[in-house]
């Protein structure tokens, strides 16, 4: 692992100091420029919510001071968090939400190159929801079911639909907590109106609301968003492919998706093999067109296509920097408004593509799903025509480039673990119960300028993979082990403990699984649901042996997910901390005080070393209470390399 | 004295009233060394520069480390001394007893007395800190500086800004 | 050019580090009857009190006389001035020669003027001896009285009381604290003193030290009596002006001096709590017997003995303690007298925050802060610089003064 300050991937490294040369400016020297970072606003006793403000809460003072309204530190900081809470809730939200039109749209046969790839889910989905599916076309399915599930955003009555698939106990422990949510929007706008100048003033009854919210992520927005998805584009098998910059061709027309949403993407990636295309690229000087993403549209485009990912969101800025990029796509989130600038020294032409999101000074393409293939078809031809604008002699890419194998779901997986014929999670569950597998733990999240590029995430994982814990990733998170190698079967033998590599080779996966995008964390919590389902290592998610991770957490979407990962059971591992610590008495409800709650809670620790340590023991405490087996091989391998 | 003493100077007009300065002081008197260790230590550590809003600017005052230093004068315990070589004003908080003389007598409100450790605390120009004053490392607009009356004439003379704020009134 | 220096605690040490900031090779002899290199007397009631430890008193380093190259005299009483021959004569018989004299000789307590005020038991409260003296009697003392309610009688009190003796405050006035500050603030820390155990008497003057040989108790006015197998006396000093004698040098309460500090004796300069100045607040001539302005005023005295002329700009009454954790800080006119005051308090007994202003005209004379003192150097610089303040009124009432508020006024003032 490089040791260099920015990054822990050489590939980030050298392309980092391929920009400097160039006098370019990056991620990395705005952070610089803007520190040091503000103690009260990085403690969340920063108020902005009214004019009267700003008002900031000394933590140094030995006098209680409070706000110009009256609010003290712990209502202020329980604000700020159910506001982070309610942004990342949105933002999954919208998303799930412009996924249901597209299935309406598609199934009303108005969105061009779309069709309804998974059938069977479309089944399933509809009848776990009561729709009629016998005697009906999957085209009138397809409409009924979007139709169903955007009644989630703003029904007046009853709770978001998918609570329904979690365990009862959990459900129980919502209801009794009264944070069962509702409709999505209604929680988002809940939190707002909570955390609007003189309302909710009760930390833990913000923080109960910031639940509600977050559970109408993970079961409502997140899920409805990775359903319909695979609905529509198809479930991911496992494929496949190649990730770092070094995926970038210098004979080919290089475009990169970036951002969160499939819908676009996918159908660049249907005109991207279109021998038109191709012809059309060959024609501008080009060998073919390389479609890549960058983020979690990448992670969508790899999961079900096998596209390759050019990086995580910390290596946005630098793929351009290679100077060999004649397009970038960007849709919604994680899109750094630094592109631009990055972009003006280049022939790279970026476009913003979703009406939600532009950038001053780069060019708007609307997205228009009626019109999808042809739109993604004018943009390819736009970045073949840019190809030769292209100053070869200038262009710098990283060799860096590493095989793996994504596609892993909540369906799919463990039916790998039960072998061609039997599709059931009792093998998963024996492994754990006879003390091969520790457990399974999601290591998820995006990368952090504050912390060394990609290390707390590797750093994490090869603690956990050694100590026998299967480690399921989406988002950032997954890029940055997928470029480790961790992604490729083979690794299981070179990195895991004995257990994990029996089961790997068994089943022949990796020991790493790529779940997908982060709005696909909601596989994760039905892969936690079907283990207890499947019966033996406890009644409830709180009893499993699981845990999450988010070690390089960096936007307001983590923070929703996290919390919904707590609500829902999971004990989460979490840093850079949200902004609570300037409130001893949300820092203690969080975690300590909500596990009583909803059986877990969270944890704020930014050595990831510790943060290993902690999982490990909170595996084996879960392991104790169930009274399964030791574990088989207790030594940890030693480190190799 | 040979050269003249570095001391920590504050430009007025940059002074945004962002109190990273406070923080950065506090900080950097904790037994932690770290935000997040020293919000949570008992006594809580303080900080020895205030960012004093006047009627019309922000001033961040600390200890000005005088050439006749009143608190010195006025301390009952022998607790204060100044530096011939570096001009430095130090509390000794072996000696101090905290009976808030120096905070009477500074004209400057610069000495601040500590109720947690009932000690007198006031700026020692971070002595042991290899980047030198934590307020000064921390002010995000330049808004402070250390160094002697001579250079820091010259830094005063450079910042871009401040000749703009000039030139406007 | 020798200076002698008669006295060895703020006065004295301020000529002596005056003088030699001017002037490093000129003679330097320092004169004292006690012992010790120079201590802080005001931290005998921080010892006794257990804030500091034993014997850590020191004002300055034991190294000082022979860094700054002083000779000292020390445990040598000065008992005559010969200022025809410029001699100094001392208890032992010696003379030592001068130049230039400062005259630096302190206060001591007042006797009290009650029968039995010689007996075994009754301590001043001033100086190590008396200190020392202290802690061998209350080892077996049971009860404690302390006569006065001042600063050092509080101390005093504090101190007892942290002794495990059974401690009494008595005083004449009205309220604690009366020569310090007003009644508001003596009845604050009347009832902390009382929360922590201590009992405060008012309005009584003691009448009789009783007891055979040792004091058992104490008779007072309203005919009652208390237990007292110690008893400290807080009460005031006077200044120590015996010097004066047979020279041209004028004493009225203490010894008057210009604004150099110098006597109507050339070449014999008086500072510190013998010393009578114009208080610059006031504009009345007293003695100012505090820390601060001896030291100030001993400065003074030493660039002026050694060829700097400076002026002294006047001494101020104030006054800064901490008892039980609650700060006082005091400074000018707090209990005005006489028309064209104005008086602004704010109390908050539950939090023991007491603060009080006093106004003459455009201007701050006096101040009272009691449990937040905060930046309290800045009103004493309003009051020193005689600024105007009447375009900052709201603010100090507000409790929002500090440096920058300031800032435009002190310069202009300048």
């Amino acid at each position: 692992m490089s040791q260099h300050p920015i990054s822990s991937d050489p590939a980030t490294v050298k392309a980092h100091q391929h920009a400097r040369e160039q006098n370019l400016t990056t991620v990395w020297e705005r952070h610089e420029a803007v520190k040091p970072i503000c103690a009260f606003g990085d403690l969340g006793l920063c108020c902005t919510i009214c004019y009267m403000g700003p008002c900031r809460i000394d933590p140094f003072s030995a006098e209680e001071i409070r706000g110009a309204c009256g609010a003290g530190r712990d209502t202020i900081s329980a604000r700020n968090f159910t506001r982070a809470v309610a942004a990342g809730t949105a933002a999954h939200s919208d998303h799930a939400r412009g996924i249901c039109h597209t299935l309406i749209e598609t199934g009303q046969g108005k969105a061009q190159g779309y069709r309804v790839m998974d059938l069977d889910k479309l089944k399933r989905v509809a009848d776990e929801h009561g729709l009629k599916t016998a005697d009906v076309s999957f085209a009138d399915l397809a409409v009924r079911l979007g139709q169903r599930l955007l009644e989630n955003f703003g029904q007046s009555e009853g709770s978001v639909s998918f609570l329904k698939r979690a365990p009862k106990g959990q459900q129980e422990r919502w209801e009794r907590a009264g944070v069962l949510p509702r409709a999505i929007d209604r929680e988002v706008v809940e939190c707002l109106h909570r955390t609007h100048e003189g309302v909710d003033a009760e930390y833990r009854s913000l923080i109960l609301q910031a639940v509600r919210c977050a559970l109408a992520d993970g079961w409502g927005g997140s899920m409805i968003a990775t359903e319909l998805q695979d609905v529509i584009f198809g479930s991911p098998r496992p494929i496949r492919s190649r990730v770092n910059l070094g995926i970038l061709k210098k004979d080919q027309v290089n475009v990169v998706v970036h951002g969160h949403e499939p819908v676009l993407s996918e159908m660049l990636g249907v005109a991207a093999r279109e021998p038109q295309m191709l012809e059309y690229a060959r024609s501008k000087g080009a060998e073919g067109i390389n479609l890549s993403g960058i983020c979690c549209t990448a992670n969508e485009i790899l999961m079900r296509q096998g596209f390759p990912v050019a990086g995580n969101f910390l290596q946005q800025e630098l793929a351009i920097s290679t100077g060999a990029i004649e397009m970038m796509v960007v849709d919604v989130q994680c899109v750094m408004p630094g592109l631009q600038q990055m972009a003006s020294h280049f022939h790279t032409k970026l476009i913003t593509t979703s009406d939600k999101a532009r950038i001053p000074g780069i060019e708007h393409v609307p997205f228009n799903e009626h019109e999808a293939l042809d739109c993604a078809r004018s943009i390819l031809k736009n970045a073949a025509d840019n190809f030769v604008r292209r100053n070869q002699a200038s262009v710098d890419i990283p060799e860096e480039v590493m095989d793996l194998v994504a596609g892993f779901t909540a369906e799919n997986t463990f039916h790998h673990l039960g072998g061609t014929f039997r599709s059931t999670y009792r093998p998963l569950n024996d492994a754990i119960m006879s003390g091969r597998l520790r457990g399974v733990v999601g290591v998820v999240g995006c990368n952090n300028v504050r912390v060394q590029h990609d290390y707390n995430h590797k750093t994490l994982v090869e603690e956990l993979l050694r100590n026998d814990v299967l480690v399921v990733e989406t988002g950032c998170a997954a890029i940055a082990c997928a470029k480790e190698g961790w992604m490729r079967p083979e690794a299981a033998r070179e990195i895991a403990g004995k257990g994990l590599q029996e089961i790997c080779e068994v089943v022949g996966i990796p020991p790493v699984l790529h779940m997908g995008s982060c709005v696909d964390n909601s596989r994760i919590l039905i892969a936690c649901t079907e283990m207890v389902r499947e019966g033996g290592i406890g009644e409830d998610l709180s009893q499993l042996p699981v845990a999450a991770a988010a070690v390089e957490a960096m936007s307001e979407k983590a923070v929703a997910i996290g919390l919904y990962a707590v609500a829902s059971g999971i004990t989460t591992f979490f840093s850079p901390a949200p902004r609570v610590l300037g409130s001893p008495a949300v820092y203690e409800y969080l975690t300590q005080g909500i596990e009583k709650d909803f059986g877990a809670h969270w944890v704020f620790e930014a050595d990831p070393h510790e943060v290993a340590r902690g999982i490990i023991a909170h595996l084996d405490q879960k392991r104790t209470a169930l009274k399964l087996e030791p574990m088989k091989y207790q030594q940890p391998l030693a480190r190799t390399a | 004295m040979t050269s003249q003493p570095r001391k920590i100077f504050a430009i007025s007009e940059l002074c945004t009233a962002c109190r990273s300065c406070e923080i950065a002081c506090a900080v950097a008197h904790s037994r932690s060394a770290s935000l997040i260790g020293a919000i949570l230590e008992v006594p809580l550590p303080r900080y020895r520069i205030e960012v004093q809003a006047g009627s019309t600017l922000n001033l961040p005052l600390n200890c000005r480390h005088c050439d006749e230093p009143e608190c010195l004068f006025a301390c009952k315990a022998g607790a204060v001394s100044k530096d011939e070589a570096t001009g430095q004003v130090r509390v000794d908080l072996e000696k101090c007893v905290g009976c808030w003389m120096c905070v009477m007598i500074c004209p400057y409100g610069a000495v601040i007395p500590d109720a947690l450790i009932g000690k007198a605390a006031k700026c020692d120009l971070c002595e042991n800190r290899a980047e030198g004053p934590a307020c000064v490392t921390s002010c995000l607009t330049g808004a402070l500086f250390y160094g002697t009356e001579e250079e820091f004439e010259e830094y005063r003379n450079t910042r871009p800004l401040l000749k703009q704020l000039k030139a406007h009134r | 050019m020798h200076h002698v220096i008669i006295g060895n605690s703020a006065a004295g040490i301020g000529a002596a580090e005056a003088i030699r900031q001017i002037d490093k090779e000129a003679p330097l002899t320092i004169i004292s009857d006690e012992s010790e290199s120079a201590y802080s007397r005001a931290l005998i009631s921080y010892e006794l009190a257990g804030w500091i430890g034993k014997g850590n008193l020191d004002l300055r380093p034991r190294e000082f006389y022979q860094e700054k190259n002083i000779a000292a005299h020390l445990g040598k009483r000065a008992i005559k001035i010969d200022a025809g021959k410029k001699q100094v004569h001392l208890n032992d018989g010696s003379r030592v020669d001068y130049d230039r004299l400062l005259i630096a000789t302190g206060g001591s307590p007042q006797q009290m003027g009650v029968p039995g005020e010689d007996k075994k038991g009754i301590f001043g409260f001033r100086n190590y001896r008396d200190l020392l003296n202290i802690y061998d009697a209350i080892i077996t003392a049971e009860h404690g009285v302390v006569l006065g309610g001042g600063c050092i009688g509080l101390q005093a009190a504090s101190g007892l009381h942290h002794h495990g003796v059974k401690t009494s405050i008595a005083i004449a006035s009205a309220h604690l604290l009366s020569q310090v500050a007003d009644a508001e603030c003596g009845d604050i820390y009347q009832r902390l003193f009382e929360s922590n155990g201590i009992a405060i008497k008012t309005s009584m003057k003691p009448v009789e030290f009783r007891g055979v040989g040792q004091v058992g108790s104490i008779g007072f006015d309203d005919g009652s009596e208390m237990p007292a197998q110690i008893v400290i006396s807080g009460k005031g000093v006077k200044p120590n002006t015996e010097l004066a004698e047979g020279t041209k040098i004028k004493v009225d309460r203490g010894i008057i001096v210009d604004d150099r500090m110098c006597t109507a004796e050339p070449d014999v300069f008086a500072a510190g709590d013998v010393a009578v100045t114009q208080d610059c607040v006031t504009c009345e001539s007293t003695v100012n017997a505090v820390w601060p302005c001896a030291y100030e005023q001993g400065r003074t005295a030493g660039f002026n003995m050694a060829g700097r002329d400076r002026v002294y700009d006047g001494s101020m009454r104030m006054n800064a303690a901490e008892f039980f954790r609650v700060p006082l800080i005091s400074i000018g006119v707090v209990k005005p007298q006489g028309d064209g005051y104005e008086v602004h308090s704010y109390l908050d007994k539950s939090r023991m925050v007491y603060w009080k202003m006093v106004f003459k005209g455009k201007l701050l004379v006096g101040a009272v802060l009691v449990g937040r003192v905060e930046r309290a150097g800045v009103l004493a610089n309003l009051m020193r610089k005689h600024i105007d303040v009447s375009s900052i009124k709201g603010e100090l009432l507000a409790g929002r003064y500090n440096y920058a508020l300031i800032k435009p006024l002190a310069e202009g003032a300048e």
